[in-house]
């Protein structure tokens, strides 16, 4: 595992080049620079390992995995993140009760996940192997459809499940773990403010 | 000893000879000791110079031998590594927020990677994993389609760290020939 401190002022403009709607979006740096999970795996908890549904990523036992040449349907997520309890939903909004998570697609298939805040003020989006990041609307991340344009196209499914679900599960653990660990990370370096 | 030197002294043709030798020149190989003395400088000189050349070249030797110096790189493979490195940072820098492998894959810089790999595999495939190993990036799917293999564990895969260690070992493993 590599991580590696950036200065907002350092990795800001390098994000704001590939998602010109943070400039007038209310966002902040969440964690350092880390290669060794990326957006999929963040959604689903876990900072250890990347996922994809391909023979080279780590993906939810007993699924089917889709060949790296060819574009990855929703589907393949819809039934992924199934296994630890979400279900498919239409309103991206807020519920009392519930933690949602997000599938952006473009033209040649997924492209990002992002995560709801617990209590529902905003999102977690980790960037690639680039920072994690909080915005407030899903927009803000959102990008081109054409993927030679190498944005995230438009948000393509939104997935809710119960906090219940979350308790019950090792995901909330886990949760609750990254969390801890990103909040003691930034009181060791310098804050992270909206740039 | 007193005996020879009367002889000596006393001989007729000890006579007859002496005074032609005093005449003569000097013989034609003659050299005198200042001339001795300066080809004998000359020569040690010549023998430090090569005695210097022989431990050069032979401390030259052991560090190769040992690999502390690298072996000198031809030029077109220099170049090869020069165009490879600028491919990898831009491909790096241009889809290091992007997820999906396959568009990854897709991006024109990693296709050229994998156009170079086709015409020269065996030193791009060396080039990738050195490549993985020092600055990470992630060239899993190239090495895969160029070494028509796939070292990585299934219980090893989506786990960075352990799936470039594979690689590099398989590359370790790869006969150099």
């Amino acid at each position: 595992m590599v991580q590696r401190f950036r200065e907002t002022q350092v990795a800001a403009p390098l994000l704001l080049r590939d998602f010109p709607h943070l400039a007038n979006a209310r966002w902040r740096i969440r964690s350092p620079w880390d290669d060794s999970y990326r957006c999929v795996a963040w959604a689903a908890c876990y900072t250890d390992r990347e996922m994809w549904p391909h023979q080279d990523y780590w993906w939810f036992p007993g699924l089917p995995l889709a060949p790296v040449d060819t574009e990855t349907p929703v589907e393949y997520f819809v039934m992924g993140f199934s296994t630890i309890g979400y279900r498919p939903c239409t309103s991206r909004k807020f519920e009392f009760g519930y933690q949602k998570v997000a599938i952006f697609a473009n033209d040649a298939g997924v492209t990002h996940m992002a995560r709801q805040r617990l209590f529902g003020s905003g999102w977690l989006s980790k960037l690639g192997v680039n920072e994690d990041i909080y915005h407030r609307e899903l927009d803000d991340v959102e990008g081109d459809m054409s993927p030679l344009k190498w944005q995230y196209g438009r948000v393509a499914q939104v997935m809710k499940r119960s906090w219940w679900t979350l308790i019950v599960t090792p995901c909330g653990f886990r949760c609750v773990q990254a969390a801890l660990k990103m909040w003691v990370y930034r009181l060791q370096h310098d804050p992270w403010d909206t740039p | 000893m007193a005996i020879s030197e009367t002889i000596c002294e006393n001989h007729p043709s000890f006579k007859k000879w002496l005074p032609e030798l005093a005449n003569t020149s000097r013989p034609a190989g003659y050299v005198g000791q200042k001339e001795l003395r300066r080809r004998a400088q000359r020569g040690y000189a010549r023998y430090v110079f090569r005695r210097r050349q022989q431990v050069l070249r032979w401390s030259l030797a052991q560090q190769l031998a040992s690999q502390q110096v690298p072996a000198p790189v031809p030029a077109a493979t220099l170049q090869l590594k020069q165009r490879f490195l600028d491919l990898a940072q831009q491909w790096e820098d241009e889809t290091s927020h992007l997820s999906s492998p396959s568009q990854r894959m897709t991006h024109p810089s990693y296709q050229a990677v994998l156009g170079m790999g086709r015409e020269y595999p065996k030193e791009i495939i060396g080039l990738l994993v050195q490549d993985m190993k020092e600055n990470r990036r992630q060239w899993f799917g190239a090495l895969s389609y160029l070494a028509q293999a796939n070292p990585i564990k299934p219980e090893d895969a989506g786990r960075i760290d352990r799936m470039i260690d594979a690689w590099v070992r398989w590359e370790r493993a790869r006969p150099q020939s």
